[in-house]
């Protein structure tokens, strides 16, 4: 005998209520798993780098204002940017009368990432300068313009585009050989090569290489994709999604070979291609790009009545630390202040003050036996400045920034 | 490969498992082990090939000579031991004293005591040869070949069959492998404050008798919660395939004598000291003397298995004049009838011999030690890591670690209390609709294979591996 409709229907609704329960049962099981693997990864202490970029038109991308999160490269520490986009304090940009403003560029060196806003060599700048009695009474602001990757031809773009706003009255550029040098040209820059503009030289004239707009164009950040940015920065596991999708592209990245740079230069050529004199044309190329950069950013200071001054900064691989590279200043037979000798020679050839920093840091490592880089959870000695190494060199910059600034005001 | 390392975790635990009880339900309990045995040797070759290769190698000599000795009789059977013996021991001594193409083999150390073990408890008619299968496994049971417990043949053969596993059991190990696992990281909380200094101390730089003193207070802190989480897991993951492996550690900070810490640290290796060395010396009937020699000298020997250095030797030798204290305290007591306990002043003597012992064992050469306990003794630098802002949270986290391990109940006491309550939260999970527990399952996995992708080197080797 056939069955009953009713039956039938009975039967499939049945099956349904089940299925639609499994479901149920399924989701909810799925969704207790995600929190407790979110407080997994909460109470065990894992974090995941956040993200603190956003795209820019004409850097290809600088800090995000107001972007918070973990930095875990080498210290784990919860950071914030301000509103304007600084690893420093927020400030109007109207400048205050008798306030006296310093804008210091550079890369991640001084954006000191892994250091809060107050423990950065430019916040003990103007700390140490406002206490400085011939610089009184002028208040000084020191702006951390610091971004993490930035080659000499994006702090020239930053220095037109952003930094004037807030009409400085004097531009200290911290010149660091690793970003400054390795990555102002696209063949040497390996971690961010199309995303960054280029300085070249066409027709002997220094021009800028916007190519990178199109890559803006195609995977630029836009406005939600901050805001994503945002609440990855605060979710563990979307802070992980992130970062297994980053291993994922990092790892099929390394199966195209090894780092061209390497093979051409040697496993080692982070630790001395630009501490010695150039060992090939490409590297002269990056030298000559650096200095004319250089001598842009003093021309653009020139042109908006502000002073221009360079600080050569150390490194560790120059043996600068008390640390497990205190080699210095040799590498081998290869003496590692080429940097300092040539830009020094470019200063005064050209005029401007400049602040060599290799010397007195490694001996203040040397004597006072401390490491100024790295951290214990990590690596002391190696890699970016620690709070120590920050304070140390804001306070020598000090030191030296004194005396030129009091010249500078007539006293 | 640490039971920590995700791919031990993602991969090889649930394909292990997995594996085995499948193998279980639908095959037999001959498939689960054999099962098992494969995890094994991949759990091996995953960490060193060259580990694999000598650890088999090692194994089928042992088993074969076993075979010879269980069916010789006479004096044969004394050379077939001693042959065994001088195999194992010089095994040990050419890959511990020299360093071969091949390395240190993963386990070496406690593999090689399992099967001298074996050797001995065949000699002494002890244990019956099994079959090859459970030899193997035996000897090469992934959770404990690398660093033990190491388990006494005789009272582990047979092998417990794959078909009695209870979910009991399971739920059990579970819990046991959950708590080491969080020992671990406690100890690797340590490791920042202990390989800086270490390291300083090393290479002549600058260390402040504060940064020494937190160093030795949490190295000591770190081989605890390390060795011991590690013992847990491993008896954990014994629950899993129904292994009753033997407890290792019993609160050994709570220990007011040397004589008392070392029946509550690694309880296996001082099991397989005391039966297999000390008594076996000569001269254990003759007095007091001779004993306290014997005991000094299986305390180097102690100190040489765990490495091949003199700080190590210094170490075992330091132990043994400690025990010999110890022993002679006691003796002195008995004879004069002292009755009067200072339990505290007792165990802050033993803790500060023990940790000065530490130094001697993770200092990488005596200069090091040296200098090590010449800072702490105030001669140091003040300007080095760890005198600044930072001293009051390491001073307050250490603290903390120290009232657990010298205060807090252990993981059996732990166990003990709560066996019921796991007990039946594992049949209630049992009892459960599979929508709620498989989804789940398969999210965690998903997530714990993009911590392996992310965090791939950010495990650190349990101390006791490199022994």
């Amino acid at each position: 005998m056939p069955s009953s409709e009713p039956d039938h229907l009975r039967a499939i609704a049945g099956v349904l209520r089940r299925f639609t329960l499994s479901c149920l049962r399924a989701m909810v099981s799925i969704v207790l798993a995600l929190l407790l693997a979110e407080a997994g990864l909460r109470l065990g202490g894992i974090r995941f780098e956040g993200s603190f970029y956003t795209s820019d038109w004409y850097t290809g991308w600088r800090l995000r204002p107001n972007a918070e999160g973990w930095v875990t490269t080498e210290v784990t520490r919860f950071i914030r940017i301000n509103s304007q986009g600084r690893n420093d304090h927020a400030r109007p940009p109207v400048k205050r009368a008798g306030v006296l403003r310093i804008a210091v560029l550079g890369d991640s060196q001084t954006a000191s990432m892994s250091v809060g806003p107050d423990d950065t060599a430019s916040a003990f700048l103007e700390r140490r300068l406002n206490a400085c009695e011939a610089v009184r009474p002028r208040a000084v602001e020191v702006f951390n313009f610091g971004v993490p990757g930035f080659n000499i031809a994006q702090m020239d773009l930053q220095l037109r585009q952003e930094v004037w706003n807030y009409s400085p009255d004097i531009v200290l550029l911290q010149f660091f050989s690793g970003n400054g040098l390795m990555n102002n040209r696209r063949d040497l820059n390996n971690a961010s090569r199309d995303q960054a503009p280029y300085h070249v030289f066409r027709n002997g004239r220094l021009e800028v290489d916007e190519s990178f707009r199109g890559f803006i164009l195609t995977n630029g950040r836009a406005a939600r994709h901050d805001q994503v940015a945002d609440i990855m920065n605060r979710i563990g596991l979307l802070g992980l999604a992130d970062a297994a999708r980053v291993s994922i592209r990092e790892l099929l990245a390394s199966r195209g070979g090894a780092d061209p740079r390497a093979l051409k230069y040697g496993t080692d050529f982070q630790t001395r291609l630009f501490y010695y004199p150039p060992p090939d044309p490409e590297i002269e190329d990056s030298w000559r790009l650096a200095e004319a950069g250089i001598l842009d950013m003093r021309d653009q200071a020139l042109g908006h009545g502000a002073k221009f001054w360079l600080a050569v900064d150390a490194s560790t691989f120059q043996g600068s630390d008390f640390g497990p590279a205190n080699e210095f200043p040799h590498w081998g037979d290869q003496h590692l202040l080429y940097p300092e000798v040539r830009l020094s020679a470019l200063a005064t050839r050209e005029n401007f003050p400049v602040l060599l920093l290799s010397d007195y840091i490694q001996d203040y490592g040397r004597t006072h036996r401390i490491f100024l880089s790295g951290w214990p959870e990590g690596h002391l000695g190696v890699g970016h400045r620690n709070e120590t190494g920050h304070r140390i060199v804001g306070e020598y910059m000090a030191a030296r920034l004194c005396p030129l600034i009091a010249a500078e005001l007539g006293r | 490969m640490p039971f920590t390392d995700y791919r031990f975790l993602v991969f090889l635990l649930p394909a292990a498992t997995g594996g085995f009880w499948l193998a279980r339900r639908y095959a037999s309990d001959a498939a689960a082990q054999i099962w098992l045995l494969i995890a094994s040797a991949v759990f091996c070759a995953w960490t060193s090939p060259t580990s694999l290769a000598v650890l088999t190698v090692s194994a089928l000599f042992h088993y074969r000579l076993s075979r010879t000795l269980a069916a010789a009789e006479g004096a044969r059977r004394r050379t077939i031991l001693i042959l065994g013996l001088l195999a194992g021991v010089s095994t040990l001594l050419v890959f511990k004293c020299i360093r071969t193409p091949l390395g240190l083999p993963l386990g070496i150390s406690f593999y090689t005591f399992v099967q001298i073990y074996y050797l001995l408890d065949v000699y002494r008619r002890e244990a019956e040869p099994p079959s090859l299968r459970d030899y193997l496994l035996l000897v090469g049971f992934f959770p404990k070949f690398v660093a033990g417990p190491i388990v006494r043949p005789a009272d582990s053969l047979p092998l417990p069959a794959p078909h009695r596993i209870s979910r009991q059991a399971v739920a059990l190990g579970l819990a046991l492998f959950s708590m080491g696992f969080a020992k671990k990281l406690l100890a690797d909380s340590c490791a920042s404050w202990v390989d800086p200094v270490f390291a300083a101390i090393s290479k002549s730089q600058a260390v402040s008798p504060a940064a020494a003193w937190i160093a030795v207070l949490a190295y000591s802190f770190q081989i605890y919660f390390d060795f011991s989480g590690y013992s847990d897991m491993a008896i954990g993951l014994g629950r899993l395939f129904g292994w009753n492996i033997p407890v290792n550690f019993n609160s050994p900070y709570k220990a007011s004598g040397m004589i008392e810490f070392w029946r509550r640290w690694h309880i296996t290796l001082t099991g397989f000291l005391t039966e297999n060395v000390y008594f076996r010396l000569p001269g254990q009937r003759k007095g007091a003397l001779y004993q306290h020699r014997n005991l000094f000298l299986t305390m180097v020997l102690c100190g040489f298995w765990h490495g091949a250095g003199w700080t190590f030797g210094l170490w075992g030798a330091f132990h043994g004049i400690c025990l010999i204290v110890n022993h002679t305290w006691r003796a002195i007591r008995r004879e004069r009838g002292w009755t009067g306990h200072a339990p505290a002043l007792a165990r802050i003597l033993t803790w500060a011999s023990i940790a000065a012992g530490w130094v001697l064992f993770r200092a990488p050469s005596l200069g090091s030690a040296k200098r090590m306990l010449w800072v702490m003794l105030g001669f140091g630098d003040p300007a080095s890591p760890w005198t600044g802002t930072a001293l009051p949270r390491v001073a307050l986290q250490l603290a903390a670690l120290g009232l657990l391990a010298c205060a807090g109940p252990n993981t059996q006491e732990i166990v003990g209390r709560s066996k019921d309550r796991i007990a039946a939260f594992a049949d209630r999970v049992a009892a459960l609709h599979p929508a709620w527990v498989f989804p789940g399952l398969a999210t965690l996995w998903l997530i714990g294979v993009m911590l392996f992708l992310t965090q791939q080197n950010a495990h650190s080797p349990f101390i006791y591996a490199i022994f």
